[in-house]
């Protein structure tokens, strides 16, 4: 085989179509792969940015709770309130203007005591006179006294 | 000259490039081993430090309200704003901007630029959200990197001054100073989280690459035992107080004798929370009522007389022979305005409130059991009522180096020891419990983030101080002494009130000043079913020195509108029911 000839050969072996159909199938795979990455990395920012704005959204909404929070605090507070009736007219009652109604049929169904940490002493007859008395000596005076 | 053989000059080309393309390879494999072998560990490290991103995420400090859920304190969070200076090309377009946004003068923010030419200066502090969003939104605009936002959680009490003394203070350092902040600081504050993972160039988080989300844990919601009503009519009451009285401070606290829960608690001067930051003394606005100490004076009769009755040193009917003044070795006491009362039985003791007699009693007792009463009611310990910095008091006893012969003498009546006037409260109030001494207490439930159901604050029996038959018989007396006299002014129209006056002069220089007192009365009312104790205390009152003359009105108009508040029924048609 003369060297001319053998040339021709390692040429033709080179650039032979099926090894640029490898290379260009191993090209296209990569460029494949790449494109694949790149949608899923652009896909996940966009996920990612809609979580993100959701995120931000749920944070408005909450520091724009909390702030409503402060102003209906701010609103009800019992000052103000207590102005505003006033303003309107409204007053606290005067003794004279509370009637006690007692229900001596109350309550209509006994609930057992609830247990307390510290119940009261029972009540003595004693005290009891005692108290009747002291209002039946002293605190009419002081009725009218304070009157 | 003969042809070079075609082949072989292809063959020399081919050789020619190939060893070019060897030597740009190995240049390559040799800089990629420099970069990525030799100095790859500090590349990574490199690359993770500017991408690198962990933002602290604040815990929010949990709530304040009070029992009827009127919100006393609350975490927002707020917004400071920054700008790198060094990064910043149109130093005059940003500051025109930036002030537009932040509604600030353009020049100022333009001066600060030129003046920290190399560092990150502070353009706006705590800024609300809105603000914070505008920022946003013209940094995506403007493709800028060199403002920062900063996210800070603030504390906002939307009360004001409202029961500012039970919900104490929290500075901007986020520590707390005084009342339920500094008591319960550790479960208000919660535990801090953080977002750790990678940001792009304009320092958004790139949440397709791997983080961590340690979220923050809210600090726990703190609900108090204070009725907001009957917070508001003390308040209002102690405000009268001291104007017609022209007192330096006071303070009221109102209790339930049967469980030790604080129902109001007033305190007077009381600082705005919200601008206490701008107030230049602000040692003033403490809270008195458990951070400064004080001598009861003759509300402490009660205490003396309680223990003489429980120890069986007197009797209901026991009387003295009054001369105005009991001389004893260290000390030589004397009636208040050296008054001579001659035959005097219990009742009229306490309605004189005479210093002899309650000396008397104490000389009695002895004084290691004097002392022992004291101690059971409390006094010279802690109420641990849930107010930051509450003081202990300190009674002298025998043997401390301090007490001196006679000294008891003095304590009989409430003078030469201190207290707080929460300590005098609960031992009023024990007395009112049938000798129970209830520990005082503020909280009434947490409720903590994780948890699903809130902790209850249960109500505790410090200890058993006096027999209920003692205190019984206390109670009658004292609501003798009161309701037996028509002009006494702590008298409740309706209700029979048991309860005590205290004058007690103030130690200046060491001498007791008789011009300057701390006027207070203690009272608790139905009698018979004690549902409310009230503890009235102005300092150096000017109208009047006397706690009969300023603090017993003020206790009487407190509790009447207290009883329509509580609905508590008037004695005669509750025991028409009997």
């Amino acid at each position: 085989m003369t060297q001319q000839r053998i040339l021709q050969r390692q040429m033709g072996r080179s650039f032979s179509f099926g090894d640029v159909r490898t290379i260009a199938l191993i090209a296209g795979l990569f460029a494949l792969l790449g494109v694949l990455y790149l949608v899923q990395s652009t896909q996940a920012t966009y996920a990612g940015r809609h979580i993100r704005d959701h995120k931000q959204e749920i944070e408005r909404l909450q520091r724009l709770n909390e702030q409503l929070e402060i102003d209906i605090a701010a609103s009800i507070n019992p000052d103000r309130i207590a102005k505003a009736a006033l303003s309107l007219g409204l007053h606290p009652p005067k003794e004279a203007q509370i009637r006690y109604k007692l229900n001596l049929k109350y309550p209509l169904v006994l609930q057992p005591a609830k247990k307390s940490v510290n119940p009261p002493a029972p009540e003595s007859n004693g005290f009891v006179d005692w108290l009747r008395g002291l209002w039946e000596t002293g605190a009419r005076t002081a009725e009218a006294t304070s009157r | 000259m003969t042809a070079q053989d075609p082949s072989s000059q292809v063959s020399q080309r081919l050789r020619t490039v190939l060893l070019l393309i060897l030597i740009f390879g190995a240049v390559l494999a040799l800089k990629l081993f420099y970069w990525q072998i030799l100095r790859g560990p500090e590349m990574q490290e490199r690359a993770a430090d500017q991408t690198a991103s962990n933002v602290p995420v604040y815990a929010k400090r949990g709530d304040i309200v009070t029992n009827d859920n009127v919100l006393l304190a609350k975490d927002v969070f707020r917004y400071n704003v920054y700008v790198n200076v060094p990064f910043v090309k149109q130093p005059e377009k940003l500051a025109a901007d930036l002030a537009e946004i932040l509604q600030k003068p353009r020049d100022g923010l333009l001066a600060n630029f030129k003046m920290n030419p190399k560092e990150r200066v502070s353009v706006a502090y705590l800024e609300p959200l809105e603000t914070a969003q505008k920022i946003t939104k013209y940094k995506a605009e403007q493709g800028l990197l060199n403002v920062e936002l900063e996210i800070r959680p603030v504390r906002v009490y939307p009360n004001g001054s409202f029961a500012a003394a039970v919900v104490g203070y929290i500075n901007g350092n986020r520590a707390a100073s005084g009342g339920v902040e500094l008591f319960m600081t550790s479960v208000l504050s919660g535990t801090n989280g953080s977002l750790i993972g990678r940001k792009n160039a304009l320092s958004d988080f790139m949440p397709h690459l791997a983080f961590e989300d340690n979220p923050a844990i809210d600090g726990a919601k703190v609900t108090l035992t204070i009725d907001s009503g009957m917070q508001r009519i003390i308040e209002q009451e102690l405000g009268k107080a001291i104007r017609e009285s022209r007192a330096e401070s006071g303070s009221i606290i109102v209790m339930d004798p049967k469980t030790g829960a604080i129902l109001a608690l007033a305190v007077w001067p009381a600082a705005d929370l919200n601008r206490f930051f701008e107030e230049v003394n602000q040692g003033k606005y403490g809270n008195q009522t458990v951070n400064a100490l004080y001598e009861p004076g003759s509300v402490f009769k009660i205490i003396t007389y309680a223990a003489g009755l429980d120890a069986g040193v007197i009797t209901p009917s026991t009387c003295f022979q009054d001369e105005g003044k009991l001389i004893i070795p260290g000390a030589e006491v004397y009636n208040a305005n050296r008054v001579v009362a001659g035959n005097v039985c219990l009742v009229e003791a306490l309605r004189q409130s005479l210093n002899v007699e309650a000396a008397k009693v104490a000389l009695m007792l002895g004084t290691p059991r004097f002392y022992s009463y004291a101690a059971a009611f409390g006094f010279g310990s802690p109420t641990r009522v849930e107010l930051g910095g509450e003081l202990a008091g300190s009674v002298n006893r025998p043997g401390d180096g301090i007490w001196r012969d006679g000294l008891h003498a003095y304590n009989a009546f409430g003078q030469g020891f201190d207290a707080t006037p929460m300590q005098t409260i609960a031992a009023v109030a024990a007395v009112a419990n049938g000798g129970k001494l209830m520990r005082p207490y503020i909280v009434k439930s947490i409720q903590r983030a994780t948890d699903a159901e809130p902790v209850e604050v249960k109500p505790e029996v410090v200890r058993q101080v006096i027999r209920p038959e003692t205190a019984k018989i206390m109670t009658q007396l004292l609501a003798d002494s009161i309701m037996k006299e028509s002009s006494n002014l702590a008298i409740v129209s309706g209700y029979a009130v048991a309860g005590k006056t205290g004058t007690s002069q103030i130690m200046v220089a060491g001498e007791y000043d008789p011009k300057q007192t701390i006027a207070s009365f203690a009272g608790y009312l139905p009698a018979d079913d004690p549902k409310l104790v009230i503890l009235v205390k102005l300092d150096k009152p000017q109208s009047s020195i006397w706690g009969s003359h300023v603090a017993s009105p003020v206790f009487a108009s407190v509790a009447k509108q207290l009883v329509i508040q509580a609905g508590i029924v008037p004695d005669a048609i509750r025991l028409a029911n009997k």
